[in-house]
């Protein structure tokens, strides 16, 4: 009878274990499709950001909804609408009335993806991501925060100026939507209302495809599945017939292609220097102010990551000196000292919270970084407030152009300064993070994270107090992780905003508001 | 029963768990053992996916567990076991912090059928087993995490032959271990692709082994070796240069020695000797590891 009994229960925890593993985890971010609490009409005239007000390019005039040629491409939507599939139905809930957000999103995975340092080779030597041969190992790109902040910068700029123009061109053209000429098509997000030549779908798919597979070569065939996956889309939830769509890739691939324009000649190809350069930067800083720092990797990193991004052109400041941080204090001085003891305490006395806090915000190797992680945030609040593309657009678009020169002025400060990291400057201090490959003053995680925060207060204003407290938690979480010390984060932080401001001057200038 | 049992060995993935079960032994009724067992588990060299490497910034990883043990029969037939280790993990070089605390809570029963007990004896047992975290340990510091924070409940069956003059046996088993949802403090990861999640699937695993041994000395003497391997159900492989995650599909060969002993002048006390080598693995570390225990078991 006792054996039945431990039988029984054991049988019973037994299927009790069983229904808890193997949990669902999902691959996406889920979020319900919804109508858009404003399709900002006059959007077209906003002010572009790269484009120039007198570009044009040359999207073909559409034909009337009267014309044969549309009737005929009607009765193929209105085919397809009635044809629909359940596995077209579950494309369709993933890419939702807003493409732009899960473009975001596939770009941070990628960039997730990409985010591996440099393994060294058998004789100790670490070769770096070649873009002319990006197949061969290290693979191109090494996903870094400096390329992650700059390719999402680009992809959200290029959406923004492109859907731009298509808005222009959506009310220059004014031809209606499927569902105005066929009362046998009901869109599937719901109406908009809006004109519907170029597709505003296809415009930011086709620049996404664009900018992506430039940043990501290897990707290439993935992102066509992908974009081939919406644009199919776009015609079988009856939002669109085929000219639409092929007008929106049409307009889609040149705004890409002159937005790279910028993208070519912007200092990123001589951001990684090579060897004789770095070590130049680095004795520059020594004899300037008689520290420099040097990777503590086994074997060590000769060159740490993209020592010239501070050269790079910003989006709002003509000259990142205006942004510069003070010195930090010298090591071994008093102000020096406290902050390493505030480390040495943190790591004896090591909360769960502070624990937690660490690893929230380490966005580091295998993660979409800390721009992708604001990114994230972003796209919360813009479902949240039912933003159209337009609209979530422009608030990536500023969001990032921020987090990229929060990133250049940054990098400024570290190579300028090029200040020792904690496991340098403190004999046998050890970490629960892994220290990053670039000098210590001041925090990337803090710059990016106070522009990130100012910017998105601005766009959001309810949601000020959480992103100021989550910039600080990411800032603070790098103390936590004893990689960097306060004067690192609270100097970040203060540049970060700064930076922000820049950025937010042009924003408000645009024409949205 | 005149020997008792206890094979514990903290195994030699990434992320020992602390393993038991293993032999077929099986306490008398009300009969207790308590033991304490140490396991000195290192390695330098890893398997990354399939390809062997060692990394500067580990160098030497060293794993030392210690592990409080009891065990109750409850029956003859049926025996209670419950063990609670606690780990120190360390490496050699580079920078990273070290970790320690206790593992993992593991309890379970051991059922023994007689199916023959003539010039060969054999004897089949059905046991079940599980383990849950007790404290919050980190599982972001790679190899150098005290487990992969799961909850895990295995069911094993097990038959052994025993040759009754020469003490000679041989034995089997094989189990499926179901594992539960690592709570990570994050809410994404990306492994073989990307996740938006705080929870990460442990991969379930089989585990499997053969044992030929000998008991001499009337039984007071055990002498055995081991061939045992896992095998996770799916999970991801590391990839270039990142370290293993909870999400990893960690695989191990083990080839392992044990010597146990109860001294005939105070049969109460047993002491045992292992040595375990990994020969074989794919996200792994090439463990060695060496463990010794003593035993002391009374009635009630």
């Amino acid at each position: 009878m006792k054996i039945t009994k431990y039988t029984t229960t054991l049988l019973a925890l037994f299927f009790i274990t069983a229904l808890s593993c193997n949990e669902d985890v999902s691959t996406f971010v889920s979020f319900e499709s919804y109508e858009w609490t404003d399709a900002d009409e006059d959007g077209g005239s906003w002010k572009q950001v790269v484009v120039s007000p007198d570009k044009d390019f040359g999207i073909a005039i559409p034909e009337s909804t009267s014309s044969d040629s549309y009737k005929a491409e009607l009765l193929l939507t209105v085919d397809q609408v009635q044809k629909m599939t359940a596995d077209q139905r579950k494309i369709a809930d993933y890419w939702t009335s807003n493409p732009v957000l899960r473009w975001n999103e596939i770009a941070r995975d990628l960039a997730a993806k990409y985010n591996l340092a440099p393994a060294p080779d058998a004789n100790g030597v670490y070769n770096l991501p070649d873009v002319n041969n990006p197949s061969s190992y290290p693979k191109f790109p090494f996903a870094h925060p400096p390329y992650t902040c700059r390719m999402l910068a680009y992809l959200q700029v290029a959406m923004f100026d492109g859907l731009i123009e298509c808005w222009q061109l959506n009310k220059q053209f004014n031809r209606g939507a499927p569902s105005a000429s066929s009362s046998a098509i009901e869109p599937y997000y719901g109406n908009t209302l809006m004109p519907s030549y170029p597709s505003q779908g296809a415009t930011a798919t086709a620049i996404a495809q664009s900018i992506l597979t430039s940043m990501f070569p290897l990707e290439k065939d993935y992102i066509k599945a992908k974009a081939d996956e919406h644009l199919q889309s776009l015609i079988y939830t009856g939002l669109h017939v085929n000219s639409d769509v092929v007008a929106g890739t049409d307009l889609g691939t040149k705004v890409a292609a002159e937005v790279m324009k910028r993208a070519a000649t912007d200092g990123m190809k001589k951001a990684q220097t090579p060897r004789p350069v770095s070590d130049s930067i680095k004795t520059e800083a020594l004899n300037r102010f008689g520290w420099q720092w040097v990777n503590q990797e086994i074997p060590e990193r000769p060159v740490g990551i993209t020592p010239a991004y501070g050269n790079l052109k910003m989006w709002s400041i003509s000259d990142v000196k205006l942004v510069r941080p003070v010195p930090p204090p010298a090591p071994g001085s008093a102000a020096f000292k406290d902050a390493v003891d505030e480390l040495e305490d943190v790591r004896k006395n090591l909360t769960a919270e502070q624990r937690r806090i660490a690893n929230f915000w380490s966005d580091g190797t295998s993660t979409y970084t800390p721009p992708g992680h604001w990114n994230r945030l972003a796209c919360d609040f813009i479902t949240e407030k039912k933003l159209n593309p337009l609209r979530s657009a422009r608030v990536l678009a500023y969001l990032n152009m921020a987090i990229m020169d929060a990133g250049i002025a940054c990098w400024d400060a570290k190579y300028y300064y090029h200040y020792p990291r904690p496991i340098q400057a403190v004999p046998g201090f050890k970490t629960i993070l892994g220290t990053p490959n670039f000098p210590s003053y001041t925090s990337g995680h803090s710059t990016f994270s106070g522009a990130a925060a100012d910017l998105l207060s601005k766009f959001f204003p309810e949601k000020q107090a959480l992103c100021t407290q989550w910039a600080l938690e990411a800032s603070n979480s790098r103390i936590y992780g004893g990689i960097h010390y306060r004067f690192d984060c609270e100097a970040g932080l203060t540049a970060g905003k700064k930076v922000a401001e820049y950025v937010f001057d042009i924003a408000i200038n645009d024409g949205a508001d | 029963m005149r020997t008792l049992f206890l094979l514990f060995f903290i195994l030699s993935t990434f992320w020992g768990t602390a393993q038991t079960f293993t032999d077929a032994e099986i306490m008398g009724k009300r009969e207790v053992c308590l033991a304490a067992m140490y396991m000195h588990d290192s390695w330098d060299t890893y398997y990354e996916a399939d390809l062997k490497r060692i990394n500067g910034n580990i160098g030497t990883l060293t794993r030392q567990t210690g592990v409080a043990a009891a065990v109750y029969g409850v029956t003859s037939n049926l025996t209670f076991i419950s063990m609670l280790p606690f780990a120190h993990a360390a490496a050699s070089q580079g920078t990273l912090a070290t970790a320690s605390g206790f593992q993992d809570l593991a309890a379970g029963i051991k059922y023994k059928i007689k199916l023959l007990d003539k010039g060969v004896g054999i004897n089949v047992f059905a046991m079940s087993f599980g383990s849950t975290p007790v404290s919050n340990y980190n599982t972001e510091l790679g190899p150098i995490s005290l487990g992969a924070n799961c909850k895990e409940w295995a069911n094993r069956a097990m038959v052994e032959f025993t040759h009754k003059n020469s003490g000679i046996f041989l034995r089997s088993w094989a189990s499926y271990h179901m594992r539960g949802m690592c709570q990570l403090e994050r809410t994404y990861y990306f492994t073989d692709g990307a996740y938006y999640s705080d929870k990460v699937n442990v991969p379930d695993q089989w585990q499997m082994a053969t044992t030929l041994g000998a008991r001499f000395l009337e039984g007071n003497l055990r002498i055995e070796a081991t061939f045992m391997k896992i095998n996770a159900i799916g999970g991801a492989d590391i990839r270039k240069y990142e370290m293993p995650f909870p999400g990893t599909g960690m695989d191990a060969s083990t080839l392992s020695g044990l010597i146990q002993y109860y001294p005939k002048f105070f049969p109460k006390l047993g002491i045992q000797l292992g040595y375990l080598q990994l020969v074989k693995g794919r996200n792994a570390g090439i463990s060695t590891v060496y463990s010794g225990g003593v035993m002391y078991r009374f009635s009630i």
